[in-house]
């Protein structure tokens, strides 16, 4: 069918452009590299002559400082796309999020608790911030499932999630207030950043998002007969509350990995779906590849953005991405609705 | 002898110590057109529910062709029986012919793509419900009585043995009401499905269904042909309303009026 050829031909031209993106925004930063020696970088380990005229310098920017933030913003972007795309379908609802059951703040909770107690744990090469990130944003998503009646219906989810979200970000606060000191470390976390990116992280994360995502995206059949409602789902021969739990888990597995290894940023999750919703319609079997690359693409923009707008000092990506999507997702709002009228 | 499509063994069900259901028992012939009326909470919706597996009920009650439902998968019930909801959901985005395909789910494995006779099948359910000129529209664009046609269509794609359909006339004018029964009575007739269809008219239950069972309490209160169900003792009984049963001038079946 044409229709499918079309997606496919714009799913390899937004391969290309993150592929494209990756290499131009390499040569940016504090040090300026030419994208010929970005370029022998990457390839000296396949051909090491290409390496050999190169500063040393350019090798250690490239590779341990550059390449790991990049390919680590890119798979957090498509994790979090993916996510939220299926938040929304499972909730059948424009406004979900990958935090809607409360993985952020969980999260933060968690990491705010670990570095109180000055919690000096590592697993995999992992740290205490992203461990104790992954399992309370985990641990969170849990208890809401269970207290929601085990899922029972999508708004009592919905509702369970608000109410532990503000909970535990109640009691979040209630640690920062009492230990001042690891404020600024608190708050700086939770505004997300990839200045702590390593090959460590992208080693573990990136399995985990990217295998899940493959996953879900396997069953995105059923994510399209989900939004048409329970009754109508189960009618259509879909197993709807074991399938159900089966998005939730895979979804809340990648955005805690997201989470723990970047950081609470927001707005990725949310605009990038419904974006691609907007430009190509609710299908998932669409919109989730479609999403996935977008999402990496657009927080790659903004982490690039985040790192060299305030050079040599760092913004917070999450600043970057509302402030920079907040409006063009408006834009598209505003759009929508003309052509609808 | 025509084969049995549903036998509903002695079911009782309900919540919270309250039975909505009460020791129902029915059988409903394969090919037929069947009716389910009564008044609002007599139980209806529940039954049907039931039925389609939507609310679970205990082993040996519903047999659906000589199966207990209890032990067919969703994927198994959805190849003999599909449905089509009292107020099916906007479903933003989708368009109709979208819709419709989700009709193949039951016969598709996960990451297969609609084969060639999927699309057959699809197109044939839309051409038989005339919407196949919508296909490419928005599903939440298009009128009410085109959705209803779009909801059967896809219920039409399951290639089902039964249909059921719960008020499918409900917030339509009467031309669609006529239209959407008339349909589905003449899918019932050539098709050979066996047609279960809650409705709220009695003289739309007289001219359209072979069998009716007329529900109160969660009971059956009573069964059979249309002009055994629908008299004025009965009507007077259940609904407290004098009714007259007159004959109707163009088909010549029975024709209710009240005293208001």
């Amino acid at each position: 069918m044409s229709l499918s050829r079309h997606r496919k031909i714009i799913f390899a031209l937004l391969l290309i452009s993150l592929s494209g993106i990756m290499l131009i925004v390499s040569t940016v930063g504090s040090v300026s590299i030419p994208v010929s020696d970005v370029f022998k970088v990457l390839i000296s380990p396949i051909i090491p002559s290409q390496g050999e005229s190169l500063k040393n310098s350019f090798k250690i920017i490239i590779l341990l400082v550059r390449l790991p933030r990049i390919i680590l913003s890119v798979i957090t972007g498509m994790g979090l796309a993916v996510s939220g795309a299926v938040f929304q379908g499972i909730f059948r609802n424009p406004m979900a999020n990958p935090y809607i059951l409360g993985v952020s703040s969980g999260a933060a909770f968690g990491v705010a608790l670990g570095m109180t107690l000055q919690l000096q744990i590592s697993f995999l090469g992992l740290g205490a911030v992203p461990l104790s990130a992954f399992f309370g944003g985990m641990l969170t998503a849990l208890v809401v499932y269970f207290i929601s009646g085990n899922g029972r219906s999508i708004f009592s989810l919905l509702l369970s999630g608000i109410a532990m979200g503000f909970f535990l970000s109640a009691l979040m606060s209630l640690i920062m207030y009492l230990n001042r000191d690891q404020l600024e470390n608190i708050v700086y976390w939770s505004m997300g950043s990839f200045n702590a990116a390593s090959w460590i992280k992208i080693l573990i994360s990136g399995p985990v998002i990217l295998l899940g995502s493959a996953v879900i995206m396997i069953f995105s059949k059923d994510l399209n007969i989900l939004i048409l409602g329970d009754d109508t789902a189960m009618s259509l021969g879909v197993a709807v509350r074991a399938k159900r739990l089966f998005f939730l888990i895979i979804s809340t597995i990648i955005t805690a990995s997201a989470v723990s290894a970047s950081g609470v940023i927001g707005f990725v999750g949310l605009i990038i779906p419904h974006t691609l919703r907007i430009l190509t319609g609710p299908d998932h079997r669409t919109l989730l590849p479609l999403s996935m690359i977008s999402g990496g693409i657009f927080l790659l923009l903004s982490d690039t953005i985040a790192r060299t707008l305030l050079s040599p000092t760092e913004v917070p990506v999450g600043i970057i991405t509302s402030l920079f999507g907040a409006p063009f997702f408006i834009y598209l709002l505003h759009k929508r609705r003309k052509a609808l009228v | 002898m025509k084969k049995e499509a549903v036998r509903i063994h002695n079911l009782t069900w309900g919540y919270n110590g309250r039975n909505i259901l009460d020791s129902i028992t029915l059988t409903i012939t394969g090919g037929s057109f069947t009716g389910i009326i009564g008044p609002n909470g007599a139980g209806k919706t529940t039954l049907i529910k039931l039925l389609l597996k939507l609310l679970s009920s205990e082993k040996e009650k519903i047999i659906i062709q000589s199966e207990d439902i209890v032990s067919l998968s969703r994927k198994e019930l959805a190849r003999k029986m599909s449905y089509v909801p009292q107020t099916p959901g906007v479903d933003l985005g989708f368009t109709v012919e979208q819709i419709v395909a989700m009709g193949r789910n039951p016969y598709l494995k996960y990451f297969e793509q609609e084969s060639a006779s999927d699309r057959a099948v699809i197109r044939q359910a839309m051409e038989e419900t005339q919407i196949f000129h919508l296909k490419d529209n928005d599903i939440s664009r298009v009128s009410g009585g085109e959705l209803q046609r779009v909801i059967i269509a896809r219920a039409l794609a399951q290639e089902p043995d039964i249909l059921a359909l719960d008020e499918p006339t409900s917030h339509l004018d009467i031309n669609h009401q006529i239209r959407i029964l008339s349909l589905i009575r003449s899918l019932s007739t050539r098709k050979k499905i066996t047609v279960i269809a809650i409705l709220h008219d009695f003289n739309h239950a007289i001219e359209y269904c072979d069998n009716l069972f007329l529900m109160n309490n969660g009971r059956i209160e009573a069964y059979g042909n249309p002009e055994k169900v629908i008299t004025p003792e009965i009507i007077k009984k259940i609904y407290n309303l004098n009714v007259k049963m007159e004959k109707n001038p163009f088909t010549g079946k029975p024709y209710m009026v009240m005293s208001i």
